[in-house]
């Protein structure tokens, strides 16, 4: 007999309730639960992409940095120092029809087509916060972030569920760490900011031991058996047990293999991947050492060798300014552009011929989203003037289903900052001055990832940014 | 009516059955997965990998090497690739990986790989110095290397069943003398229960 999936539990289960006197959304949402319920399975394994790289902009970086709707790029001067650039310098995204990119972030318009950025996220809370709302679903909801949640379900049963680079040494925040929302679930592991590449491939470096690796072979073959047996008695007492005795195997497979020269050869990846760029900071701006966003380019190459040889299921990287002002009106904002661009893209052709060892048959840009956002962004002000906290949020996605386009836009008419506009979540079409919410664009990421079991908050998400299928 | 749409009502009028006389409980099931609560929408199941299992801490780890082991210092050097010293020390150099506080950050009992990796270093080379030791080896093994009652108890709190007795008989059989006892030491240090905090 067929096994019965939970689309076809819902299909099927949903022809009958159709007569009863209920509303539409009562009944989806009863479908999924009644699936969930049937289906167990429904509960743990996310559909969709099963991995993300998180790049979390301290500091408000605007994303229009990155690309902008035709009524920025159409202008005949460059008017506004977050977008600096004119008709004259722009180019369309290829498969976009409001996606346009300056000559900073050029090198991103041939992914066009799945890069989807916004700008008219409503401001949430206070400016400065290592908790990004947008990771939350806002600053009341405090929901689990997706990461976290993607990282502990471990769908690609990658040894490391997810590491986090902590960022700057310095910022207003200690060690510039951008906080995640867990809700009692496993954190993320921490990488040190002093010596990252070097922390980062010791996790997977085999321990030298006072025994034969013979002899360790069997002592942790039997540990395991030991632990799988302590699992059972365990269960009563604590929940997921099972879970803990898997993840003790997963650090076994580190004394088994020594896994550091599949990621010292991060040298090797092309200059966006591999930290042989480096973002020159201003004297006056955070008072961090230099070097700093080189590291952060070596770590998402090393993130992507990660995912490469499946060490590790998900990764988290901050860019922390330490200060956004002596940036903005100078040709650090240049270079911060275009060093995030050129590792972007470098790292979407690196996911499109790699395969996904987790998943056979698929390569990582199968089975990978990328997440850019901003904790918040400034006032869109014009050339001279200081870009003020109390603008918008931004994000941009990035990932084979993702629907690529700017959403949103900009008032330019007028003198003072450009006001941005928001959008239809399912349409995309204009909304005027209504804007969108944090919690829509966290809905967004978890549908992306394939979490949003619940029909209610798929119904919420940028659905206008998602390709179906 | 084909067999397969029989089929297909049997199921779903099951499954309408369940939602109208026992909806409440099913939501009750339901939130069990669930980790979010979202303005009223649908929770949305999460697993919770791990979210109850308490790892033992530096100050429990250190104890137990002092008062089960005899090492007095607490820790064990780390060697280099040949087996020699560093001059470091495993768990001293591992803090922050073990999560003891610091940086202004609080401490951090969670389960992850990386610590797991570090607390059996520390105890299969602890176990290595204990049954090297003569006072250590006669706590671990006051029955002999075959009796493994006072280890468990020491390090697990309870005796060990049959199955688990099998399991390190198994895998100690081509061993002998110390070096069998070391290595049901490091198994049994080294396993879950011994690692996590009930």
């Amino acid at each position: 007999m067929k096994r019965m999936n939970r689309r076809d539990l819902i299909t099927r289960a949903g022809f009958l309730l159709g007569g009863l006197q209920v509303s539409e959304m009562f009944k989806l949402d009863l479908l999924g639960k009644l699936a969930r319920l049937a289906i167990p399975e429904a509960n743990a394994a996310p559909s969709g992409p099963k991995r993300l790289l998180e790049i979390c902009l301290r500091d408000g970086i605007p994303m229009i940095q990155f690309g902008a709707g035709k009524e920025l790029a159409s202008l005949a001067n460059a008017q506004y120092s977050n977008f600096p650039n004119n008709s004259s310098n722009t180019i369309q995204g290829t498969g976009t029809d409001n996606l346009f990119f300056g000559p900073n972030s050029a090198v991103l318009a041939p992914y066009a087509a799945n890069i989807a950025i916004t700008q008219s996220i409503a401001h949430d809370g206070s400016g400065h916060s290592p908790m990004f709302n947008i990771r939350q679903g806002s600053s009341a909801l405090q929901l689990t972030t997706p990461i976290i949640t993607l990282a502990n379900a471990n769908p690609t049963s990658s040894i490391i569920p997810g590491v986090q680079w902590a960022g700057s040494l310095s910022g207003s925040e200690p060690n510039g760490r951008v906080v995640n929302r867990t809700n009692g679930q496993r954190d993320l592991v921490s990488i040190s900011p002093t010596n990252p590449a070097t922390d980062y491939i010791n996790l997977f470096k085999k321990t030298r031991l006072t025994i034969t690796d013979p002899e360790l072979t069997t002592v942790l073959t039997a540990a395991n058996q030991l632990s799988s047996k302590q699992a059972q008695i365990l269960n009563d007492k604590l929940s997921q047990a099972s879970s803990s005795a898997r993840s003790f195997a997963s650090a076994t497979q580190l004394y088994s293999t020594d896994f550091t020269s599949f990621l010292q050869a991060y040298t090797d990846l092309p200059s966006g991947m591999n930290g042989s760029q480096d973002m020159v900071k201003p004297a006056a701006c955070c008072g961090q050492p230099q070097g700093t966003y080189r590291d952060e380019a070596a770590s998402i190459g090393l993130a992507m060798l990660g995912f490469k040889h499946n060490l590790i299921n998900s990764a988290m990287v901050t860019v922390d300014l330490g200060d956004w002002h002596p940036v903005q009106t100078s040709t650090y904002s240049d270079r911060m552009t275009a060093t995030i661009s050129r590792t972007l893209a470098d790292v979407i052709p690196f996911l499109q011929n790699t395969p996904d060892l987790a998943l056979p048959g698929l390569t990582l840009w199968d089975t990978t989203l990328i997440v850019v956002s901003s904790e918040f962004t400034r006032a869109v002000t014009e050339f001279g003037s200081d870009n003020a906290d109390g603008g918008t949020q931004g994000i941009m996605l990035i990932g084979q289903n993702v629907r690529g386009n700017y959403y949103g836009s900009f008032n330019t008419k007028g003198s003072g900052p450009a006001q941005a506009q928001g959008f239809d979540n399912n349409t995309g079409a204009p909304t005027g001055s209504t804007l969108n919410s944090t919690g829509d664009a966290y809905r967004t990421v978890r549908r992306l990832l394939g979490l949003s079991s619940s029909v209610g908050e798929a119904v919420q998400a940028f659905a206008t940014m998602v390709r179906s299928g | 009516m084909t067999d397969e749409s029989r089929s297909l009502l049997k199921i779903a009028t099951s499954l309408i059955a369940l939602a109208l006389f026992i909806g409440v409980n099913v939501f009750q099931a339901c939130s069990q997965f669930s980790a979010d609560s979202d303005s009223g929408l649908a929770s949305v199941p999460q697993m919770r990998a791990d979210a109850s299992c308490r790892f033992i801490g530096v100050d429990i780890m250190q104890a137990r090497l002092q008062n089960i082991f005899n090492i007095a210092s607490g820790d064990v050097p780390v060697l280099d690739d040949y087996g020699n010293p560093t001059g470091q020390m495993r768990i001293a150099s591992n803090l922050g990986t073990l999560g003891q506080a610091q940086n202004g950050l609080p401490a951090d009992y969670s389960c992850s790989t990386p610590k797991l990796k570090v607390a059996v270093a520390v105890m299969v080379d602890a176990c290595h110095i204990a049954v090297n030791d003569r006072v250590a080896e006669t706590w671990l093994f006051p029955n002999g290397g075959a009796d493994y009652s006072a280890l468990y108890q020491s390090l697990i709190g309870r005796p060990p069943t049959a199955d688990e007795i099998s399991i390190i008989q198994s895998a100690t059989s081509s061993m002998a003398g110390l070096q069998a006892e070391e290595a049901a030491c490091a198994i049994v240090a080294s396993s879950l229960e011994a690692l996590i905090a009930i």
